[in-house]
């Protein structure tokens, strides 16, 4: 993770495959609810941030909900029902004894990779 | 009378001669049960956290006192309408081995009915024909005076799909194929 900036609504009007720009850089972003087929909970605009990653020499902006924070956490492995499912790395205890999934950020930026051929507007 | 007890291992399944302890607990009006050996905890169903991409049957993760365990859709496994949620649901905390490695897990069940111990030759065969559910995930039936109680085999009603015919990439859904 390199640093977090509210989401602007008009980014997000181009739909999928939108960039913003942080400092006179160009940054791909991806809506992280669309690519993982759920609903957002905030229209854009409304709070909605970019989370900008690394992932090797790439950079990425992922478009979520809120950040709740940031925290050191154990990372435990994901058991053989959840292995496959492409774009975790793992998953952890929050404080309040919830279970938070762990992003794996290179695997994500090859979904959104692969994904970005075939043009995928959700209606 | 129990000198058909030859030897020490309890072997869970319901062949043997003796007597088993299961955990019966219901899904709608069913009577399900699994050996008590493989049940590690009974919990009031805590937060579940969605897995996205996650094979259907086994759609979220739950936190088992520190442990991140898979929740298994058993409702979905055996072919069942899902359910909401009431006072009396419980969260079963299951054992099992998948391969040679033993595997934790979660289902969900409408109610726990208790541990009863039956006779072993008390089992019949369910007829593949006339049970709605998979015929690989149940051992089979135990005539109570309750009603018909339907013995699952905990290996291979909760295997992981990867095990079985799973093809990477297939579990993610594309537009439209969520259910």
């Amino acid at each position: 993770v390199e640093e977090c900036v509210e989401h602007v609504a008009d980014d997000a009007a181009a739909g999928e495959g939108t960039m913003i720009e942080l400092r006179g850089r160009l940054v791909g972003v991806v809506d992280l609810a669309r690519l993982f087929g759920l609903a957002p909970e905030a229209a854009p605009g409304e709070g909605r941030r970019v989370v900008v990653v690394r992932a090797g020499a790439r950079r990425l902006g992922l478009v979520v909900d809120d950040v709740l924070g940031q925290r050191q956490t154990v990372v435990k492995t994901l058991s053989a029902f959840h292995r496959d499912v492409p774009g975790f790395s793992g998953a952890t205890i929050l404080g309040d004894g919830r279970v938070a999934l762990i992003l794996d950020v290179a695997a994500l930026a090859a979904l959104a990779a692969e994904r970005r051929p075939h043009g995928a507007h959700a209606a | 009378m129990s000198a058909a007890r030859a030897t020490g291992d309890a072997a869970p399944t319901p062949s043997a001669f003796g007597t088993m302890t299961l955990l019966v607990f219901r899904l709608d009006a069913r009577s399900l049960a699994l050996p008590v050996e493989r049940v590690h905890a009974l919990l009031d169903p805590p937060p579940a956290t969605a897995v996205p991409g996650a094979p259907a049957i086994a759609p979220a993760l739950v936190n088992v006192r520190g442990t991140i365990v898979p929740l298994v859709d058993l409702r979905r496994r055996l072919g069942l309408a899902p359910a909401v949620r009431s006072a009396e649901s419980r969260l079963v905390v299951v054992e099992t081995a998948a391969g040679d490695e033993t595997l934790r897990l979660a289902m969900e069940a409408d109610a726990v009915e208790g541990v009863v111990e039956a006779d072993r030759a008390g089992v019949v065969a369910v007829p593949e024909i006339g049970s709605r559910c998979p015929p690989e995930a149940i051992a089979g039936a135990l005539a109570r005076p309750s009603g018909l109680v339907l013995l699952l085999d905990p290996e291979s009603v909760f295997a992981p799909p990867s095990t079985v015919a799973g093809t990477p990439g297939t579990f993610f859904p594309r537009e439209g194929t969520r259910p």
